[in-house]
């Protein structure tokens, strides 16, 4: 390949499959993120409230899905791309683009956000839960306006640390056709030798790496009032 | 007011013997501030929390304001909680909502109207002296403050009972003093019923009407304030009720 070309030269060779590829990337991490959200959010507080001791303790319940969440987690997530195409494809229709590589993606983000709530919820001191009790609040309440109150923060820089893993889940789903700016780098840096174009690529991650830690970070500083 | 009849919490299996608390039977009149002393894991604090049901008894009945705790449902028990303040040794607040926010947490939670909410929080908060600290979060304030928003916060919904555990424990004695004068005035101007656990001496002795003494899991004396108030006994190798009455010899 030309190797003597300059950086703009390469730009504007590749500008609009780069642009696709951020385009790529923001929506499957963006999915990503709402599955976090969604379903993790909640997957997480349940795995909190079923522990012993816990409001509703049921050790059955919680042993469930704790090795659920373990187990997906075990999975390198190369693999788990490969393992979940049946089940992908019978979500999406296709198990091959942008929206099949949504999937797998979503489920590793729910179990992995799930685990970072658990843990901020565990932060909450024990006599918060107490004196939400004595208050007579309901199950609903305590989990509203006192645990999500008081494990905002935790819970900001969870997701904020969940969207940066996701980021980089996100570069190997190009194995399912699933594009972003990590396989641009990897096919058109790495494979077709075109150095310049990898540079370029990992700067961009680079960028928007320190650009999500940045808003997570202010965020939670914001709603931490502790 | 309250009646505990015979009640028990046990570690483990029920039976055990070394329970937290053993066979207490307990009546507290309307109006009284009522003082539980014993030293520490004599299973005072297990018995202040049965009366709210946060440690549900393994045997016996609670009853409060005429309502069997004990016997009702998770929604009826809610409602009845709405009814009994409680004040903790270390306070507790919601530290992500200013001071005005964790007073009116038991009227949002009561359902009442934002437009009274804000009328009755500032009530409390003339009470306890913090209108000026309104707008600030619990971190700003010292421990003492704190303390104060807490027991806004427990009165706020209009209790008939008030339970304070270890309400001063954490705090230095001039701090406690200002605290026991706003439990003091919340008991004479709104007439709530109060339950202090405390291991503190004076706190009894200042803030008292009634004393129980506990000794591993059990009461083993209950009595009144003489006369003449409690008298003044540094010496703590005489028993809880010769430290507070006075020694006689002989007796």
């Amino acid at each position: 390949m030309d190797q003597d070309r300059t950086f703009s030269e390469m730009l504007d060779l590749y500008q609009s499959q780069i642009w696709s590829a951020i385009g790529e990337t923001f929506s499957m991490v963006g999915i990503s993120l709402l599955a976090a959200i969604l379903v993790g959010l909640p997957l997480g507080t349940m795995l909190y409230l079923c522990k012993k001791g816990q409001l509703y303790e049921n050790t059955y319940v919680a042993a469930v899905l704790n090795t659920l969440v373990n187990v997906i987690r075990s999975f390198p997530f190369l693999l788990l791309v490969v393992f979940l195409i049946p089940f992908t494809r019978l979500v999406v229709g296709t198990a091959i683009g942008t929206e099949a590589a949504s999937v797998p993606l979503s489920i590793i983000a729910i179990a992995y956000y799930s685990r970072l709530v658990e843990q901020s919820l565990l932060d909450v001191p024990r006599g918060v839960v107490e004196s939400a009790q004595s208050m007579g609040a309901s199950k609903w309440q305590i989990i509203f306006k006192f645990l999500y109150v008081e494990a905002r923060s935790g819970l900001v820089l969870g997701l904020t640390t969940s969207t940066i893993s996701f980021i980089s889940y996100s570069t190997v789903v190009g194995i399912v056709g699933g594009g972003g700016i990590g396989d641009f780098a990897i096919r058109y840096g790495y494979q077709r030798f075109e150095t310049d174009v990898m540079v370029y690529m990992i700067i961009l991650m680079i960028i928007l790496v320190q650009a999500v830690q940045l808003i997570g970070s202010t965020i939670a500083r914001v709603l931490d009032k502790r | 007011m309250i009646s505990l009849e015979s009640v028990s919490k046990y570690f483990g299996k029920v039976g055990n013997t070394d329970a937290a608390v053993q066979d207490v039977s307990l009546y507290i009149e309307r109006g009284q501030i009522h003082g539980i002393i014993g030293s520490s894991g004599a299973g005072k604090s297990t018995l202040l929390r049965m009366m709210n049901i946060l440690e549900r008894p393994d045997q016996g009945v609670v009853t409060v304001n005429g309502k069997r705790l004990t016997g009702l449902s998770d929604h009826q028990l809610r409602l009845a909680r709405q009814q009994i303040g409680m004040v903790f040794q270390q306070f507790n607040l919601v530290h992500n909502r200013t001071v005005r926010k964790n007073i009116e947490i038991p009227l949002e939670l009561a359902g009442v109207p934002k437009s009274k909410r804000q009328q009755r929080v500032l009530e409390c908060l003339e009470l306890v002296g913090l209108v000026d600290k309104a707008n600030d979060y619990p971190a700003q304030l010292s421990g003492g403050q704190k303390q104060r928003v807490g027991i806004a916060r427990a009165i706020a919904n209009h209790p008939q009972v008030l339970l304070c555990d270890e309400p001063t424990s954490a705090l230095d004695p001039k701090t406690t003093a200002g605290i026991l004068d706003v439990l003091r005035q919340i008991n004479h101007q709104w007439g709530v019923t109060i339950v202090i656990v405390t291991h503190e001496m004076d706190v009894v002795r200042s803030l008292c009407d009634t004393v129980s003494v506990m000794e591993q899991g059990r009461i083993t004396e209950s009595f009144s304030r003489a006369q003449d108030g409690f008298t003044e006994s540094p010496a703590y190798t005489l028993s809880y009720r010769e430290q507070l009455l006075g020694y006689q010899e002989g007796k």
